[in-house]
């Protein structure tokens, strides 16, 4: 399912137009993107978690050429589904 | 910032942005969450722009250990829900850190100047002193000063950002350093430890074994490759190295010739105890033997005359003068006893002739001592145990009353 479906299917649940719908979800995404740049946790119940983690610096090595990189640290948006979820899908 | 958001509270914010009623933002995001799980359920992916994928994924069974049992025990394959951000989505969250870009590492400088490598070139040299060990915080904080400031100037775009960017590159550089450091430190400890090794096993060569010098002139050039800090730093331990190696060789030194020496002065008084009664006594004797005939002498005379005799013969083996200044008839005792019998018969010789008095035995006072106050000489001590029959000699309690015998002896 891409994006369109998605919006497809939501539109058609909520009983709106598609781009009505598009730009909801995007406002709701940007809502949680600010959030989450924050460094803000988002707990949707029955869903799961959004969270930003850190990845530290590491030092990699090119096994090719042996070259080592130093790997500098970033932040990464991640999901946490919820055990519920997680169940469900098991 | 770092709090924790719950569904209501982003419905809330929300419906602000959007203009909508609270109740109408909360159904919106419920069907939003909603569509996602019944596409996951039924293609099991779902795209959205700006946020990511889900996705559910297939995880093959896996053996492993129970950690309770230790147990070996399969993990069957299951689905598993994951979600995969979008490139957007991660651009934005890891604005804060976006100045930071992968650095080549010179193989060279891994181990002591990772840090030096990884961020930029102004950055002060490695700390080189002693106290290495302290330092990681210090460098931390010059680091994290320094950093942020070249943030500023190199991209003022951040700068509009800058309450929230300036206070998060310092915290995680800081935490960056820190781990880096104490790698660094470690492995330049180690150096530092491998190092005056080699420094003694260089003095040890070149005093003893001119043929390593060799060698040596091939290590030292290994060692000028090494940064000039670390040098100066392993030849001041090297120093402190030798310094203290000589130290110890001279307390040993020390140690030995004290103990030879008091060793010595130790054996001396004892010597000059078993040599003064002879001296003394030996004139006694003379007095004895001149006033009295041989035979009519008293008991007590003759104890004392035999018991210094045997005193003399001991120290007749080690000193030759005892002999010239003995009077004659000791010289005969001396002549009669063979020299290998004298330790036996010094405890054989004699029998007993009745109690000679009572000994009520003082503080600190030793068999030995009492030996030697009644008969003159120490080595007498076994008689008066069997004439006790003191069943354990060594508990001599103080106050004991102890009775001396008279010593005759059997010739």
């Amino acid at each position: 399912m891409n994006n369109k479906e998605f919006i497809a299917a939501l539109a058609k649940k909520r009983g709106m137009s598609s781009s009505e719908t598009a730009k909801q979800v995007d406002a709701l995404l940007e809502v949680m993107v600010e959030r989450l740049k924050e460094n803000d946790q988002i707990t949707v119940s029955n869903f799961g978690v959004f969270e930003v983690k850190m990845r530290k610096e590491r030092i990699s090595v090119n096994p090719k050429t042996g070259q080592r990189m130093l790997i500098p640290p970033k932040l990464v948006p991640a999901f946490r589904p919820s055990t519920r979820l997680k169940d469900k899908f098991k | 910032m770092d709090s924790k958001l719950n569904n209501s509270e982003l419905n809330a914010l929300f419906a602000k942005v959007c203009g909508l009623l609270p109740s109408d933002a909360e159904a919106f995001t419920k069907a939003f969450y909603d569509t996602i799980l019944e596409g996951l359920e039924t293609e099991e992916m779902v795209k959205i722009n700006g946020l990511g994928t889900f996705k559910v994924i297939d995880v093959e069974s896996r053996s492993s250990v129970d950690v309770n049992t230790g147990e070996r025990i399969e993990i069957k394959g299951h689905k598993k829900l994951t979600f995969i951000p979008a490139d957007s989505l991660k651009e934005t969250i890891n604005e804060p850190f976006a100045m930071f870009q992968p650095v080549e590492v010179d193989d060279a400088l891994v181990d002591d100047e990772e840090e030096s490598a990884s961020f930029d070139d102004n950055m002060e040299e490695p700390v080189a002193s002693d106290d290495n060990v302290e330092d990681p915080g210090v460098v931390v904080a010059e680091i994290a000063e320094e950093i942020p400031v070249e943030v500023i100037s190199d991209e003022p775009v951040v700068a509009s950002t800058l309450n929230i960017d300036e206070e998060m590159p310092l915290e995680t550089v800081a935490e960056v350093v820190s781990p880096m450091k104490n790698v660094s430190t470690e492995k330049s400890v180690e150096s530092v430890v491998a190092e005056p090794a080699d420094a003694i096993n260089i003095v040890e060569n070149e005093s003893s074994v001119p043929v390593i010098e060799q060698k040596l002139s091939v290590e030292i050039p290994e060692k000028g490759e090494q940064p000039v800090y670390d040098n100066s730093r392993g030849f001041s331990l090297k120093k402190i190295f030798t310094l203290s190696a000589f130290v110890i060789f001279l307390l040993h030194v020390v140690g030995f010739a004290a103990f030879y020496f008091f060793s010595n002065y130790f054996s001396l008084p004892e010597q000059n105890n078993v040599a003064e009664p002879i001296n003394n006594r030996p004139l006694q004797k003379v007095e004895n033997s001149e006033s009295h005939s041989s035979l009519s002498m008293a008991v007590q005379d003759t104890n004392f005359v035999d018991s210094t005799a045997v005193a003399s013969q001991n120290v007749g083996a080690e000193t030759q003068v005892v002999d010239t200044v003995a009077p004659f008839v000791m010289v005969e005792a001396l002549a009669n006893r063979k020299l290998s019998e004298i330790s036996l018969a010094d405890t054989l010789d004699y029998a007993f002739a009745g109690t000679k008095c009572e000994h009520s035995v003082a503080l600190e006072e030793t068999l030995t001592k009492i030996a030697l106050l009644h008969f003159g000489d120490k080595k007498l001590w076994p008689y008066i145990v069997k004439y006790n029959n003191m069943s354990r000699p060594n508990d001599l309690a103080c106050g004991m009353i102890i009775e001396i015998p008279h010593l005759v002896p059997r010739k």
